[in-house]
């Protein structure tokens, strides 16, 4: 009976969380209009998403890493293991792909939208 | 210069990928250096390097707004004069926004501690394997520097002038000293030296201190030929040069104490010869 199949089983879980979050931050900054501040908004929102997938592809690689090891001493198979550290490993480079090219534009549409209310 | 890049649809700072590629190849390196080690796998490695990548971003990070604690604490006590999200772009995008090196050096080297301390995933071995792939790194940093034109040498007749700073227009035109592609030369240079002690078994557990050595001297020299004012200046000394005094007397102590300890406590390992007689190997 597999002991360490749950564990990997987590890592997957939270590797493909992280793999998916961003797709939803940059879905909402195509479906923001043309207004300023509703612009503004959905950045925030999209950095905080982008720190959630970040943080959580990250707890996946350790959690899948943790369970390979774990399989490897006790003679199991780790392909979900290893699916789910490929998986976070993807998730966490694409969520910092997405968070440094939306701070760059976040810093220019914060301060726009700060000249324009001033 | 070439201050950001499109991948995949995206713009990015060029330092970022740099820095990505510096990651890249300073952990396969790393890993090619321990492998050999009992009970360093794959996944160590990738655990190690992810958790450091993630000190590194904040320690450099946070040395970065030290350098600007007067700004901060005006920008605070001025709060009122901004909104709050041009409070915020203040803040993170400009006072928090850059990195210094000793900050993402020394934040590496916490969570690589905390790693190898607290986790199972952390072998004594990276500690040397750290103090190889930092300059290694430190190399692709540099050169993505260059490209972003976040930082620039003093104005000379030795080096080039370059165009399209959008980050600092009025460097433009200058002609200037390359001093980032220098000192990536120099860290180069470093990564050799430490590669090959490495290699040869010289110095086992100290290359750290071997580092703090080298480099100190190199960037506290490399400074004076820095021209931006970015970064803070005390006593006529800017921040990264009293860091790398601080460093480089810290190596002095810890070599001078070692060397001042007593033999039987500095026994590295004992091991046993072919008489079954336990053999201690010293310092």
């Amino acid at each position: 009976m597999e002991t360490t199949k749950s564990q990997q089983i987590q890592g997957l879980i939270f590797g493909g969380i992280s793999l998916v979050l961003p797709n939803i931050s940059t879905a909402i900054s195509r479906a923001t209009g043309n207004n300023a501040k509703a612009a503004v908004g959905a950045i925030v929102a999209i950095i905080v998403i982008c720190i959630a997938a970040l943080v959580l592809g990250i707890i996946g690689i350790i959690k899948s890493a943790g369970a390979r090891k774990a399989a490897t001493a006790a003679g199991e198979k780790k392909v979900i293991g290893t699916v789910g550290l490929i998986v976070s490993i993807v998730g966490t480079v694409y969520a910092a792909i997405i968070f440094f090219a939306i701070g760059v534009v976040a810093c220019i549409a914060c301060a726009a939208v700060g000249a324009a209310v001033r | 210069m070439y201050p950001i890049v499109e991948v995949f649809g995206h713009e990015i700072g060029t330092y970022v990928i740099f820095a990505a590629i510096g990651v890249l190849v300073s952990a396969l390196v790393g890993y090619f250096l321990i492998r050999k080690n009992d009970g360093v796998v794959i996944d160590d490695m990738i655990v190690a390097t992810v958790l450091t990548v993630v000190g590194v971003v904040i320690g450099g990070h946070v040395v970065y707004g030290v350098t600007n604690a007067s700004n901060i604490i005006r920008l605070f006590q001025n709060m009122g004069n901004y909104t709050f999200f041009g409070f915020l772009e203040i803040l993170f995008g400009v006072y928090l926004g850059g990195m210094v090196f000793y900050g993402g050096l020394l934040g590496g080297l916490f969570s690589l501690f905390l790693v190898c301390n607290h986790s199972q995933f952390g072998h004594p071995a990276m500690y040397d394997m750290y103090a190889v792939c930092i300059p290694l790194f430190h190399v692709f940093g540099r050169i993505g520097c260059f490209f972003a034109g976040c930082c620039y040498g003093i104005e000379s007749k030795v080096g080039f002038t370059v165009y399209g700073n959008t980050v600092n227009p009025s460097i433009n035109g200058v002609n200037r000293f390359p001093v980032q592609l220098v000192e990536a030369l120099c860290n180069l240079l470093i990564f050799i030296l430490l590669f090959v002690l490495h290699r040869k078994g010289k110095f086992k557990n100290r290359l750290l201190v071997v580092y703090f050595f080298v480099y100190p001297v190199v960037r506290f020299i490399l400074e004076f030929f820095r021209g931006d004012e970015i970064r803070g200046f005390l006593f006529g000394l800017s921040t990264s040069q009293i860091i790398s005094i601080l460093l480089f007397v810290f190596a002095l102590v810890y070599t001078v104490r070692l060397t001042l300890l007593p033999p039987h406590i500095r026994i590295k390992s004992e091991k046993q010869d072919s008489d079954g007689k336990v053999v201690s190997e010293r310092e």
